[in-house]
């Protein structure tokens, strides 16, 4: 990628005397020269495996591919089987990703609301006497929904999911017995609500940590000019956070559909389970069951981990966010447990 | 231009008195410089003046309003007092055109036409004509600095605040910084600079203030404080910068 | 307070300093103890108003009691799988780890593959398919049921291992390709060989800002052994359903109890691993480059 010639350094002659560009020029700036940009960065390996270009990711795939393919020649595994039984993995797997992707979106909206009160302790303040009442008021109801927030935080973050799920499972179990609902019934249900519950709680921390990693130097700068704290809130912390917490909320998506495997334990009918019944116990194929398993969770996972860190690499804006997005994990996206290679 | 009345201003940090009872006069399109040793508190009291940090105590006044009176609008204080700070702080999501009009379309509610040529109109006006459409990032650190002055100066406000506006930057862009604060100077425009640039302070400053340990030391013309020094630690601390 | 007693520094002659508190006094004005002594308080304070509120009726309390002892037979169970789970994978994830920050191609690329596979896989699917796919493997051998049972379990717990060395291997390498190029400049600007600044300039630094990384991955694998009940594993999860399956025939909503306490359990768990963690951070916490914690 050549420089931009109209970037780096020109010392201060570059004023008056150089040609102006028109003003309404389109705004769009071709990708900028990231080596440019940081000084002293750290060695970074050119590794097949990542994303660095096109052409190592398809070596990669077609490596992969040809493995996949040996190993059934040599007889490990039945490749005809497996094959034939591919399609019927599409529909568990449909609803593996339904459950996923419901769960998640509608967990975003909680958890944007809980990372913003998780983002704000309620602190001391010496000043509070030269403030107005309602101001000084606010600690009241501050204080509770703080500690709600970071009670269900620590909850959801501190215990397994399984423990999760069957408390769910029970309490619904137990109190709505027939309860039945576009299809799906009880188990189904108390199975997204644990999940929404628990994705919830991860994505509060996620968003937690990307709003409190915006420089609180730009808050100033806003501060200074005569912004108010919501405008500062909405045109500079949030269009920050949300390009700060795209790679965390899309490796929550990938541990979300990983968690998903677990409400197999209830009776629900999603991808692991079909490959364990169905294939493992009724066709007696347990290394097909598992080869078909992983076939479908590398091509989703592995897939959108890679296209997400290519995105997120090549379409950045410069000086916005870390040189190297799985190493240099802003301090509270790290406290978030969220680091941008972590799921 | 106003002018700028503190007095009797103190706070502190948990147990750190920062600010022990200042008293300041900037008088109308006068620039008044503010030199001393690091941590005594200068960055503070420039805060204070524009309410980024509210005051313990003490009165700060802009022409004739108390501006810690708690039924102000800390933003419109912060719109007629424009500041710069050290490490620039420009948005860097936005563009330099973007980062100068951002305040005037949604703080002063200007349309937009009118906010690019006003945006247009300062980012000529400190010389980056040409950069309009670069993101921060890109620029030298000079130029980012002066993208800062043009947004305080966008909001056409009554005095001017500069935190070390130069510390950061290497020696060659200091100069255009500097030549961009001189001209503003002679301008009118009522500016507090706390600096470490003693040349500026001799050929800009109408005033110059010695703050050491949260409180003024000594006060006077350029020449009274530089050369005639009163107090052992002002002498002190003239040897160890002047050389 | 301070009447009566004897100038500081003469009560005992081999003080060092004149004016510095000594012995008996100094234990009991320590620093370190509010932490210790609020934590348990509010431990003994939660235990208290739990147990009021069983008194109340909210909830059986003695039937919750009931639950202690087998739960925590479970308990000691999860806490040697946790051992023997973080130590397997904190050393295979800083192999893999630093393997992939070498400059042979080859090491670099196998690391990434197993990375990239156990970090995609659910660890449940790979517990319960190891166990099937070892027992299976294992029936033409000569090993008695029960010793084929036996090595199906820790199979299980193997798998579990590498799942985490996986992540663990990214923390690592993360953690050495964040210390700057100019170290090793720096290392061999004085004339220490490559080889050896890796251990003793890199390595620490890398440590150091791995570590709170590293204790939220050791949580998150805490929290994955409760899967292990899938094989037959009877740790809190196992123990927990098993007295879930006479529950509900007492007391209808007797099973959310032994779920909460089972959650009590793990927290204790992860609790005590991560308070380690932290102890080690502050053994190797460098003054004026701190992470704060929440």
């Amino acid at each position: 990628m050549a420089g931009n010639p109209e970037s780096g350094s020109e010392g201060g002659a570059s004023s008056a005397g150089s040609p102006a560009l028109p003003l309404a020029s389109g705004p769009k700036q071709p990708p900028p020269d990231l080596s440019a940009l940081q000084p002293g960065r750290v060695r970074e390996p050119r590794n097949w495996a990542s994303v660095s270009s096109p052409l190592y990711l398809g070596i990669g795939v077609a490596c992969a591919i040809g493995f996949f393919f040996l190993l059934g020649a040599a007889g490990v595994y039945s490749l005809s089987f497996i094959i034939r039984t591919l399609p019927q993995g599409v529909g568990p797997c449909e609803l593996s990703l339904e459950f996923t992707t419901f769960t998640f979106l509608l967990g975003f909206v909680g958890a944007v609301g809980l990372g913003m009160v998780r983002a704000h302790p309620p602190q001391r303040d010496p000043t509070a006497s030269r403030k107005r009442l309602r101001t000084r008021l606010s600690w009241l109801w501050r204080w509770p929904l703080y500690g709600f927030a970071s009670g269900y935080v620590a909850a959801v973050r501190g215990t397994p999911f399984l423990v999760q799920l069957f408390i769910v499972y029970f309490a619904i179990i137990f109190t709505f017995p027939r309860f039945a609902f576009l299809g799906w019934d009880a188990a189904y249900w108390a199975g997204f609500f644990a999940l929404l519950i628990n994705t919830t709680g991860y994505q509060a921390e996620a968003i937690r940590g990307g709003l409190q990693s915006v420089d609180v130097g730009q808050i100033d700068g806003a501060k200074a000019v005569g912004m108010s704290r919501l405008q500062t809130f909405a045109r500079i912390t949030l269009p920050q956070t949300l390009r700060l917490i795209t790679l965390p909320l899309t490796n929550e998506w990938i541990s979300n559909f990983k968690t998903a495997t677990i409400l197999s334990v209830i009776g629900i009918f999603e991808l692991f389970d079909w490959s364990r019944t169905d294939i493992a116990l009724t066709d007696a194929r347990p290394i097909e069951a598992f080869v078909l398993l992983t076939i479908f969770y590398l091509v989703v996972n592995v897939t959108l981990s890679r296209v997400m860190t290519y995105v997120e690499k090549t379409r950045r804006i410069p000086g916005l966010g870390s040189p190297i997005p799985e190493v240099g994990t802003s301090k509270s996206l790290l406290e978030a447990g969220i680091g941008a290679g972590h799921y | 231009m106003s002018e700028i009345r503190v007095r009797g201003l103190k706070k502190n940090f948990g147990k750190l008195e920062v600010l022990r009872g200042v008293d300041l006069d900037i008088g109308s399109g006068k620039v008044l410089c503010i030199v001393g040793p690091s941590g005594s508190g200068k960055s503070t009291l420039l805060r204070c003046i524009n309410l980024l940090v509210m005051p313990d105590e003490g009165e700060i006044y802009l022409d004739s309003v108390a501006l810690t009176n708690p039924h102000l609008r800390p933003e419109w204080v912060r719109q007629q007092i424009g500041m710069v700070f050290q490490s620039f702080n420009l948005f860097t999501h936005l563009t330099v055109k973007k980062n100068v009009m951002l305040a005037l379309r949604h703080a002063k509610k200007i349309d937009r036409a009118a906010a690019e040529k006003t945006a247009v109109y300062q980012l000529t006006r400190v010389g980056l004509a040409d950069k309009m459409e670069a993101y921060p990032a890109q620029l030298s650190g000079g130029q980012q600095q002066r993208v800062a002055i043009a947004r305080a100066l966008a909001m056409d406000p009554k005095a001017m605040l500069f935190d070390e506006p130069t510390s950061a930057l290497d020696p060659e862009s200091i100069h255009e910084v500097l030549a961009v604060m001189g001209r503003l100077a002679e301008e009118g425009m009522t500016m507090a600079v706390v600096t470490h640039e003693m040349g500026f302070a001799k050929e800009v400053a109408d005033r110059v203030v010695f703050f050491d340990g949260g409180r003024v030391l000594e006060e006077g013309s350029p020449t009274e404080i530089f050369d005639r020094a009163g107090h052992e630690r002002t002498q002190a601390f003239m040897q160890k910068i002047l050389r | 307070m301070t009447g009566g007693l004897p100038p500081n520094g003469t009560l005992s002659p081999a003080s060092p300093e004149p004016g510095r508190v000594t012995g008996f006094r100094r234990l009991l004005t320590w620093r370190a103890w509010s932490p210790v002594v609020y934590g348990i308080a509010a431990t003994v304070g939660g235990i208290l108003f739990l147990i009021e509120l069983g008194n109340l009726g909210v909830y059986r309390l003695s039937f919750a009691l009931d639950q202690v002892n087998p739960l925590l037979g479970g308990f000691y169970t999860s806490l040697e799988v946790v051992a023997v789970i973080l130590s397997l994978g904190f050393g295979l994830g800083f192999v893999v780890g630093w393997a992939r920050t070498t400059r042979f191609l080859i090491l670099r690329g196998l690391g990434s593959v197993f990375v990239d596979f156990f970090r995609s896989m659910p660890p449940i699917a790979l517990i319960v398919f190891a166990a099937l796919i070892g027992g299976i493997e294992l029936k033409g051998s000569n090993l008695n049921p029960y010793q084929i049972h036996n090595i199906t379990l820790w199979l299980g717990v193997l798998v579990l291992g590498f799942h985490t060395a996986a992540y663990q291997a990214e923390i690592v390498r993360a953690g050495i390709l964040s210390v700057p190029a100019g170290q090793t400049d720096a290392s061999d600007a004085v004339g220490i060989s490559r080889i050896r600044s890796m251990f003793v300039v890199v390595l620490p630094q890398a440590f150091r800002v791995s570590l709170p990384a590293l204790g939220n991955e050791f949580s998150s694998s805490i929290k994955d052994t409760s899967l292990l009940y899938t094989i037959g594993w009877v740790e809190i999860s196992g123990a927990a359903l098993i007295q879930t399956s006479f529950a509900y025939t007492v007391y209808l909503y007797g099973s959310l109890v032994i779920w909460f306490e089972a959650a009590f359990l793990y927290f204790v768990i992860t609790y005590l691993v991560t308070r380690s963690v932290r102890g080690i951070e502050d053994l190797f916490k460098v003054p004026g480059l701190e992470v704060a914690h929440t």
